[in-house]
């Protein structure tokens, strides 16, 4: 073959981000802070470590920075010519630790670990999370905890693929819902204690109610 | 007759060949319902579907049956399982009559010497594998263990195959000839046999294609795929991406489950310094032209060694000028989109070997080869990228995998609400 047809290409390049991915994973197994002595990866995982707390829209706001990328980028990919002598570029000079930083918060943010218990020993094992999975409800979690068949490790598989086409679509509407517009999202965001708010309003009222019915009936009783 | 009318007309008469291999495949399925009866009241004979495939086994074993009538006998059990309602079963029921012995002592008495047959069966045992039949793995294994002769033959062939095949993927010449495309169809096939071997995590069989304790003269697998691969990371081109896919998918599924010896012997065949040179690979091409030319000009030797073609490359020094530029030419064959799908492959293989790794010496052995500054470059790398795409925002189209996975959950979850 020469070359890939326009869907192969499509395909080919569509993996991109899951490399990301996973060469963050395969630097956390590496590289253990406690352990190695090179001072640029302590730093580097250091900065892993201290996850953002909730990731938003980069400190790459700056077009300019993503423009300088375009026009430089055989520039940011100098290759080094050996692995201890590196000879960066200007570019990747002033901006490196930047998009380092946002990279691994990025890719960090959005993946997440278990821990097993396998030969003796507590392995872990590192997943990337889907897109919008952090507008999950827990109720909708919880349904599916509950309802989920666990006979056999087939039917866990089935159900969750059965299930994820659903979940998909909800966490998206979730989504959509808790960002599209500020009173929506605020409407959305503190649900329950709009729910709090609003039983004690109609309780108030209906106690209100109830109170001055009371004294209307004893102010008929003295009346007659 | 013009060139044009006699391609399409040959491949109107391969189809029809197909079609009529079809026909014949689903009549054989459904013998039983529509022509047995028939049979019986007419001419007051039976036929069994399973006794007229045991002949066909035959035919397909003698010796004094040409290469071509074993070749039309083999298209028709490929079709045969390609036309099955289920597949599985069809495949069982000819493993039962014996096909997968079969095939396995023709490869081994074929020794390679016709290309094309031996790629004819090799499909065939692939379509009785595919997606990874256990009890024809199973078949397979048991074949490996009990006919030493065979497979001790077999698996010397496919290593001197594989050494030539080596041999010739680095000669520019032969690498535009029409004899290397039939080559490494073998090879490329012979690899996805040995993957669908592995397949769901047979243990017994990724061991065994390690190292084989009933043959007095092993082969080692992973050694042969590595060096196919490390020979091809010299001169990458388009030409030999098909190649390097499948052999990553080999050794990523010789690694299931994870299985430790495996990996430990990755490590020692120094598979992670050629890993490492696919991550280093440059993706971007717009400055392509001028960087080229840049190095088209460069006129002595000692400069071009200087611009580091290749690590490997040793001989540099006694090659001429033009054979480097032709090199380099060839270097950057590669579309940007396959350099993108071998990272990705490559970075998946990377997490393999390291799947609940505890040994340490091996850890610090992936640590100290896999540069530390290749895996940053990789993440600013992608992470760029997915800027330019996607504007920071991270959405279900961006991962390919959920995706793939998704269209798959509806196509089941279709196929099962229409049946």
């Amino acid at each position: 073959m020469e070359k890939l047809s326009p869907k192969e290409r499509a395909r080919a390049e569509g993996f991109f981000l899951e490399t990301g991915f996973m060469t963050l994973f395969i630097i956390l197994k590496l590289y253990n802070k406690d352990s190695t002595k090179n001072e640029e990866v302590k730093n580097d995982l250091m900065l892993i470590r201290s996850r953002m707390k909730y990731y938003q829209k980069l400190g790459l706001t700056n077009e300019s920075l993503l423009s300088n990328y375009k026009k430089t980028e055989v520039d940011i990919l100098h290759e080094d010519k050996s692995h201890e002598h590196i000879e960066p570029s200007d570019f990747l000079t002033r901006n490196a630790k930047t998009i380092f930083e946002e990279a691994v918060n990025f890719f960090y943010f959005y993946s997440s670990k278990i821990e097993i218990y396998r030969d003796n020993k507590i392995q872990e094992i590192y997943f990337i999370k889907v897109p919008y999975s952090e507008y999950l409800d827990d109720a909708d979690k919880e349904k599916f905890n509950h309802q989920v068949d666990r006979s056999t490790t087939l039917n866990k598989v089935k159900a969750l693929f059965e299930e994820t086409d659903y979940l998909t679509v909800i966490m998206k509407f979730a989504y959509y819902l808790k960002t599209i517009n500020f009173v929506i999202k605020l409407l959305f965001n503190y649900e329950s204690f709009y729910t709090t708010v609003s039983f004690l309003t109609v309780g108030c009222v209906l106690q209100g109610g109830h109170t001055q019915h009371s004294d209307n009936a004893e102010l008929r009783d003295e009346q007659s | 007759m013009s060139e044009r009318s006699q391609h399409s007309g040959k491949f109107r008469i391969k189809q029809a060949i197909e079609n009529e291999a079809d026909v014949i495949a689903i009549a054989l399925h459904n013998f039983d319902m529509f022509f047995d009866k028939e049979l019986k009241d007419r001419y007051g004979v039976g036929f069994k579907v399973t006794e007229f495939l045991e002949r066909i086994k035959f035919y397909i074993s003698n010796p004094l049956v040409t290469i071509e009538q074993k070749h039309i006998c083999i298209d028709l059990l490929m079709r045969y399982i390609a036309t099955s309602e289920n597949k599985e079963m069809t495949q069982d029921l000819l493993d039962g009559i014996g096909f997968t012995k079969a095939a396995l002592f023709l490869l081994s008495d074929m020794r390679f010497e016709d290309d094309k047959f031996s790629c004819k069966i090799i499909e065939l045992l692939i379509s009785l594998l595919k997606p990874g039949n256990r009890t024809i793995q199973r078949s397979v294994f048991n074949f490996f263990n009990s006919n030493s002769k065979a497979t001790s033959q077999l698996f010397h062939h496919i290593s001197k195959y594989f050494s030539l095949f080596q041999k010739i993927v680095s000669d520019q010449k032969f690498v535009s000839g029409v004899k290397f495309d039939q080559k490494m169809k073998a090879v490329e096939l012979l690899i996805d046999l040995f993957r669908l071997l592995c397949e769901n995590h047979f243990e017994d069989m990724q061991d065994y294609l390690r190292v084989q304790p009933n043959l007095r003269q092993r082969t080692n697998f992973l050694e042969l795929i590595c060096q196919l691969m490390k020979q091809c990371s010299n001169n990458p081109i388009n030409k030999v991406y098909p190649l390097f896919l499948r052999s990553i998918d080999f050794l990523v599924e010789m690694l299931q489950g994870p299985c430790v010896a495996n990996q430990v012997n990755l490590v020692e065949l120094n598979l992670v310094p050629t890993l490492t040179q696919i991550l280093r690979w440059k993706m971007s091409s717009t400055n392509l032209k001028q960087k080229m030319s840049s190095q088209l000009t460069i006129t002595s030797k000692s400069n071009l060694v200087k611009l580091k073609l290749s690590r490997n490359l040793d001989d540099a020094q006694g090659m001429s000028f033009k054979v480097i530029e032709e090199s380099l030419k060839g270097r950057f064959r590669m579309q940007n989109e396959m350099v993108s799908m071998l990272k990705y492959k490559s970075i998946v293989l990377l997490n393999s070997m390291l799947e609940m790794m505890s040994e340490q010496s091996i850890v610090s052995i992936i640590r100290k080869e896999l540069h530390y500054f290749a895996l940053k470059k990789l993440i600013i790398e992608v992470f760029l990228e997915f800027m330019d795409r996607y504007r920071g925002k991270y959405v279900i189209e961006s991962l390919n995998h959920v995706l793939s996975l998704l269209n798959l959950v509806r196509s089941c979850i279709h196929g099962e609400a229409q049946s």
